[in-house]
């Protein structure tokens, strides 16, 4: 049954991608529409940085791993904001990442969910500003928050949930307020039927992020309980996608895809790639929505993450230790034969004390 | 004799380098380590308590944020948020002033390293080298130009010249990155980075500068000191640092004892019988020329101007009496 699902939702999206992507994807994005993008993203850059909190000193900082402001790949998502406490989201619909439309609320009961490493939650009310769904916020501290949106409408007899999730993080480099072991531990939804969790690597944070080549783990979980059977699809910005049945567990794996070849002098270390993930349930369940039967459920959770290249593809171990080590011998043997060649005349002049 | 001078007679007579090695080994393991204890004194340290040593580390070195800063656009520098700087720098000028350029005989761990290579090379039998007072006069002129360019470096990014990889310009070059982070572990700045021109062109020179600290410190004392421009920056603010170095030249008899010790190749702390604050740029304050001054007075280290250790006959014969009987 779900593996009959899986095969129709890959097929359907295969065909479909070129023209119309599958609509019926909700996710989240903090990539602001094309239009008020350059706009927004320079603003937020440059005031509000906290004049005298740590940050302002803490963000330049932390360059040599991740410099922000640099680049915004090209038609794809924007790379993280995540030196700023200041976070904007827009709803999006559609399997493109590059193109996917941006969109305003269904219906007037929908909100917004904020869930912080202690389990704080907050709600917003989910507005349309000019026909989107967007929610500007300035997280309280350091850290990780999932953002939740649910939205439920009945659609030929049959009720249709869409969780679109957000991962938001404010990291500080200097600042060390991340507890790492805090952050490793991931934010789970208890009141969410159908949910995707990224498990985070032991470290990650700041400094440590996905990169082309890890292996990325997603939960599959309801109500908090891990879900099997469950088909998840990673998409990425490029376009690749693969469909994974959740285990036993509850737990779908990838491996995260190299898909950025620029020319070497083209190469961006802090190239960011926006991947979603979506997992999808369908229950038989009867019951009613504002009036409106339904006989059964379709569920869709989304879960987008980024990813940067591999420091492997740019960074390299032998030629580093190479030339260190060239320079190590060259110098050594430099000073002895130096010093052996000072030897000499000073061998000259005992000679000649004795004459 | 009544107690103050028992303390001070106990301090002058004192075991100066087992003292001090364990003093270094403290610090070390405080600015390397600390960060796993929670330490964390602060992004201002005028010392090389490395920031690349991103877990480890219990301080940050006051050259990263220094740098970073200086890089911002200057419409930034010079708005309210260079107050940012501001509280930065005198944040980073209250420590120095304590311990003066004591913070690089006593608490730098990039120092302390090259005394450790220094200790193998003396039980490898080699030995070390010295420059030639021509040399010396040369080269010491290199840290205040590596101190120049690490302003004027990061101000050209800010004015939109050089390119935003050259943001901190000496950390790139600096022995701290490649080497503190190794010790806690992440050997990951032994790498060349392909990733631009520009750092591929830096990373390169990062391990060159490696290579020579191993060659250089390995035969030479304290050889990157010489060339540090933390050092350079230390000395042009010491005049109200509390630690001071005070050389009395008329109890000098210019024994030439103070000189040999010095890791630095200091002269005039031998030479200069008429200038009482006897630091000169190159000093690391390591005390050592104090500790071997066989002169009772010629030479002492003051804390806001009450000597705390000073050079006596009694304290040079007993340290270097070391091991035998009547020295303990
Ligand atoms: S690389 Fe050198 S200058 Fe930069 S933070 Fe580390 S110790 Fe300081
Ligand atoms: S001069 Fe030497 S001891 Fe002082 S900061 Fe530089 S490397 Fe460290
Ligand atoms: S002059 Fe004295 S304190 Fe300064 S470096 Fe030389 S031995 Fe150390």
């Amino acid at each position: 049954m779900t593996g009959c699902k899986s095969f129709r939702f890959a097929v359907l999206c295969g065909l479909l991608q070129t023209s119309i992507a599958c609509a019926d994807v909700f996710w989240l994005s903090e990539t602001a529409p094309p239009k008020a993008a350059p706009d927004a993203m320079q603003h937020e850059h440059h005031h509000e940085m906290p004049a005298q909190s740590a940050v302002a000193a803490a963000a330049p900082a932390a360059e040599k791993k991740h410099d922000h402001d640099a680049q915004v790949s090209l038609d794809g998502e924007a790379p993280g904001k995540d030196h700023q406490p200041g976070k904007q989201v827009w709803l999006r619909s559609g399997d493109n990442i590059k193109s996917a439309q941006y969109i305003a609320t269904a219906n007037s009961n929908e909100r917004l969910t904020m869930i912080d490493l202690d389990g704080g939650k907050t709600e917003f009310d989910a507005e349309s500003v000019a026909g989107r769904l967007t929610l500007k916020t300035s997280l309280p501290k350091v850290g990780f928050y999932d953002l939740y949106l649910e939205q439920c409408k009945v659609e030929n007899g049959k009720l249709q949930v869409q969780l679109p999730k957000a991962e938001l993080l404010w990291a500080s480099c200097v600042a060390k307020e991340v507890d790492e072991e805090a952050v490793a531990k991931p934010i789970i939804n208890v009141n969410s039927p159908l949910e995707v969790v990224r498990e985070h690597k032991p470290d990650e944070g700041c400094m440590v992020r996905l990169v082309s080549g890890d292996v990325v783990n997603f939960l599959v979980l309801s109500f908090g309980k891990p879900l099997a059977g469950i088909p998840v699809t990673m998409i990425t910005q490029e376009g690749w996608r693969n469909t994974v049945v959740s285990d036993d567990s509850g737990r779908a794996s990838f491996t995260v895809i190299r898909a950025y070849f620029p020319k070497w002098f083209e190469f961006k270390k802090y190239h960011t790639d926006t991947f979603i993930a979506v997992a999808e349930m369908d229950k038989n369940e009867a019951g009613a929505l504002d009036g409106t039967p339904y006989t059964s459920a379709h569920y869709v959770a989304t879960l987008p993450g980024k990813y940067r290249p591999s420091p492997y593809d740019y960074r390299s171990y032998a030629w580093g230790l190479g030339i260190a080590l060239f320079v190590i011998v060259f110098g050594g043997v430099a000073i002895y034969l130096y010093r052996r060649r000072r030897l000499k005349p000073y061998q000259e002049v005992r000679v000649d004390d004795k004459a | 004799m009544t107690r103050l001078e028992a303390v001070r007679a106990a301090v002058n007579n004192v075991q100066f380098n087992r003292f001090r090695f364990w003093l270094q080994l403290f610090f070390f393991a405080l600015l390397v380590y600390g960060g796993y204890l929670g330490v964390e004194l602060g992004k201002s340290l005028p010392t090389f308590a490395c920031g690349y040593n991103a877990e480890g580390r219990g301080g940050m070195c006051y050259l990263m944020p220094l740098q970073h800063q200086m890089a911002w656009s200057w419409q930034k520098l010079f708005s309210v948020a260079g107050l940012t700087v501001l509280t930065g720098f005198l944040t980073f000028y209250l420590w120095f002033i304590a311990l003066n350029k004591g913070w690089c005989g006593f608490v730098c761990p990039v120092g302390t390293i090259q005394d450790w290579m220094t200790s193998i090379r003396r039980k490898t039998g080699i030995r070390y080298s010295r420059y030639t007072w021509g040399q010396f006069k040369g080269l010491a002129l290199i840290k205040y130009v590596l101190l120049a360019l690490l302003f004027i470096i990061p101000l050209g990014i800010g004015g939109g010249w050089f390119n935003k990889d050259l943001k901190s310009p000496f950390c790139m070059i600096c022995p701290g990155r490649t080497i503190i982070p190794m010790f806690a572990g992440d050997f990951s700045y032994l790498t060349i980075d392909f990733s631009s021109k520009i750092n591929m062109i830096m990373t390169v020179l990062g391990l060159t500068v490696t290579g020579l600290f191993f060659v250089g410190a390995f035969i030479k004392k304290r050889f990157f000191c010489f060339y540090c421009p933390m050092g350079a920056f230390h000395y042009l603010l010491s005049k109200p640092a509390l630690l001071r170095l005070r050389k009395d030249g008329s109890k000098c008899t210019r024994c030439g004892d103070c000189y040999r010790v010095c890791d630095q190749e200091i002269k005039d702390i031998a030479d200069d019988v008429n200038r009482k604050e006897i630091m000169t740029d190159d000093c690391t304050l390591c005390l050592k020329c104090v500790a071997s001054c066989p002169e009772n007075g010629a030479l002492k280290a003051t804390f806001a101007g009450i000597p705390i250790f000073e050079s006596t006959e009694q304290g040079f014969i007993k340290r270097m009496h070391k091991g035998t009987p009547d020295g303990k």
